[in-house]
């Protein structure tokens, strides 16, 4: 069952139009961990952030679950994206005022259901080894703990898909080592679709499926391994 | 977006404070001033209404002009004016005072009403001398008029009808003339007349002329010690609604030759001054405000910049652009409320303490409004320059996109 389909997919910037992306289609079945790789300028976190709807399309469609990510407006598409899509990036962007739990619970603040999530969001952090963070703030943790509360906060509302740009870029070898085993683990035990933008081959390939940007194009998608249904 | 609101607020001390004092500063300020400004205005309307009465019925004074000598000479057409007359006819008395007591009796707009009659005189005593304004009243009927009660620094006004040749001098006259309570002094007066008048009480305005030059008696003693027995030159007249005097009188001033006028049309000079100082008022405290709304809206704008991040983290995570305004415009809208309560009882502390101030005039301390409308006011007018102030910062805030925020940030 396919949960992202991409047909088309142009995103072109300026004028004369600089095209990042040309003409991508491909789909994604739920379950999947993709590692996207490329040089930078291949159009990589591009991709990304058009397959999320966090950046828009100059042509194609996206669709995620079965709906054109594109056309949703206003309310819908920020409760779908609440909902069914969580995001890691390249750098935390924790809130600096809040503690490690207040940071992961933001999500479900958006519907007044912190108190309904709370007990998932200290099980997500003991799973992820900041449970001893909880009441600390971003400043006074470190690097690997930090990227490990955004994943947590990025999983809090269950989303269907982790859109993740980056997670170990910022991070020493031991701690995106760690922060690989947590996306395997939310993969594996709890069946998140996971789009992952790296550099690093060695991580794209523990994914069930590798796809290889060249200049905005596909040069290559190949499975690494089957996933689990 | 309360919660992350309050955590900015409580997280940025510094900020927060000098946004928070800046806006105390504000309301406090336009309180004080407004407080002093307006405390001498309703010190003087107060003087002015209930000192010298609502409504004053005197003698005209009438300019003579070509107009005035119309209809006097052949037909009108005909005549032509060498040298344009001029001068002045004055009345020594009303025309007909019994006439004004009936008309007054009749009205439903009157509450009290007290006849006078002013002179001019001299007081001596020794070699001491001084112009004075001789004023013949009924001193009950004077007292439900004016509030010249509340100025008597000893004797009892009303004891002026026990007896002839009795007065209330001002403290200062006395001074002038070396005298004390229960002193004689000559009242000399243009009849040519030489009246010795006993000094039974003082008083002091505040206003020094009045208190250099007044001397009040009883009506009967200023008609005999002038030769005037019966006349009245003046009736001051107490309304129900001060506010309407003005109408009262310029009916009145239309049916009768003598000359009718409010306490806002006999003192429309002083008036004007005031609406003066209002524009001067409003131009200072709105000049306060806008250096408020400045401050927040820098401060504001200083915190959308460093809070990038977390708007982009926000809207990837189901935040929309109305939340990421409501965060902002919550943090200086808040701060403005209770900065401007903070304000206020400033303001009021500080109005307190200034009323305190002696000072050598009117009621010898300084004088304070403490309207509540000037206190609904600043709370208004500082919350609202915050909501104008937050609106902007907040407004750039929503629109800004999170992915160019995340793309810069990488």
């Amino acid at each position: 069952m396919n949960i992202i389909e991409c047909k088309d997919v142009v995103r072109s910037f300026g004028e004369p139009p600089l095209v990042i992306l040309k003409s991508l289609s491909f789909s994604v079945e739920k379950g999947e961990f993709i590692g996207i790789t490329g040089r930078s300028g291949s159009g990589k976190s591009t991709l990304l952030y058009v397959m999320s709807g966090l950046d828009d399309l100059s042509s194609g469609e996206v669709k995620i679950s079965g709906k054109n990510i594109h056309d949703l407006k206003g309310e819908e598409l920020h409760r779908f994206r609440n909902r069914n899509m969580g995001f890691v990036f390249q750098f935390h962007f924790l809130l600096p005022e809040l503690t490690t739990q207040e940071n992961i619970l933001m999500p479900a603040r958006k519907y007044r259901e912190e108190k309904k999530r709370e007990k998932y969001a200290l099980s997500l952090m003991e799973q992820f080894h900041v449970l001893h963070c909880k009441d600390k703030r971003p400043s006074q943790m470190s690097g690997g703990e930090m990227q490990r509360t955004a994943i947590a906060r990025a999983l809090v509302m269950e989303p269907e898909i982790l859109f993740a740009d980056e997670p170990t870029g910022n991070l020493d070898s031991e701690n995106g080592e760690i922060v690989m085993e947590i996306f395997e683990k939310v993969n594996r035990d709890f069946g998140t679709t996971i789009f992952m933008v790296t550099h690093e081959q060695d991580y794209a390939a523990r994914g069930s499926r590798q796809i290889h940007l060249v200049d905005g194009e596909i040069d290559s998608d190949a499975r690494t391994r089957r996933i689990k249904n | 977006m309360w919660f992350v609101a309050l955590k900015h607020i409580f997280s940025r001390k510094s900020q927060t404070l000098l946004t928070f004092f800046a806006i105390v500063l504000g309301a406090g300020g336009y309180v004080i001033f407004s407080g002093i400004q307006l405390g001498f205005q309703e010190y003087m309307i107060d003087r002015l209404i209930e000192r010298s009465g609502h409504i004053t019925v005197s003698t005209r004074n009438e300019f003579i002009t070509a107009q005035s000598l119309k209809g006097y000479f052949f037909n009108d057409a005909a005549v032509r004016w060498l040298n344009t007359p001029s001068g002045r006819r004055s009345y020594d008395k009303l025309s007909s005072a019994s006439e004004w007591y009936r008309k007054i009796r009749l009205s439903d707009d009157v509450v009290a009403y007290a006849p006078q009659i002013s002179k001019e005189a001299i007081a001596t005593r020794g070699s001491f001398s001084q112009n004075v304004n001789l004023v013949g009243v009924d001193p009950v009927r004077q007292l439900q008029v004016t509030n010249i009660e509340q100025d008597i620094t000893a004797g009892n006004f009303r004891s002026l009808n026990n007896g002839n040749s009795l007065i209330f001098v001002g403290e200062r006259l006395m001074k002038f003339l070396g005298a004390k309570i229960n002193d004689t002094v000559n009242v000399s007066t243009a009849a040519g007349t030489i009246t010795p008048m006993k000094i039974i009480g003082t008083f002091d305005t505040g206003d020094r002329r009045t208190d250099e030059r007044t001397v009040y008696a009883s009506l009967s003693t200023v008609q005999n010690a002038t030769n005037s027995l019966g006349e009245i030159t003046t009736i001051v007249i107490r309304v129900k609604d001060y506010t309407k005097a003005a109408d009262v009188a310029t009916q009145w001033n239309r049916l009768n030759s003598d000359s009718v006028e409010s306490w806002d049309q006999l003192n429309s000079d002083r008036l004007s001054m005031m609406g003066t100082q209002d524009i001067v008022r409003n131009v200072t405290t709105i000049a306060f405000i806008v250096i408020v709304a400045f401050g927040i809206y820098n401060i504001l704008n200083m915190v959308v910049n460093h809070k990038m991040r977390d708007i982009a983290i926000l809207r990837s995570i189901g935040y929309d652009e109305r939340d990421t305004e409501f965060l902002f415009l919550v943090q200086g809208v808040l701060v403005g409320i209770v900065g401007a309560l903070a304000g206020l009882v400033f303001g009021y502390l500080g109005c307190s303490y200034i009323e305190t101030i002696r000072i050598p005039m009117g009621r010898m301390h300084m004088m304070i409004s403490w309207d509540i409308i000037i206190y609904v006011k600043a709370f208004f007018l500082v919350v609202g320059a915050s909501v104008i102030a937050s609106y902007f910062p907040a407004r750039a805030a929503g629109k800004l996109s999170p992915i160019e925020i995340i793309r810069s940030t990488i």
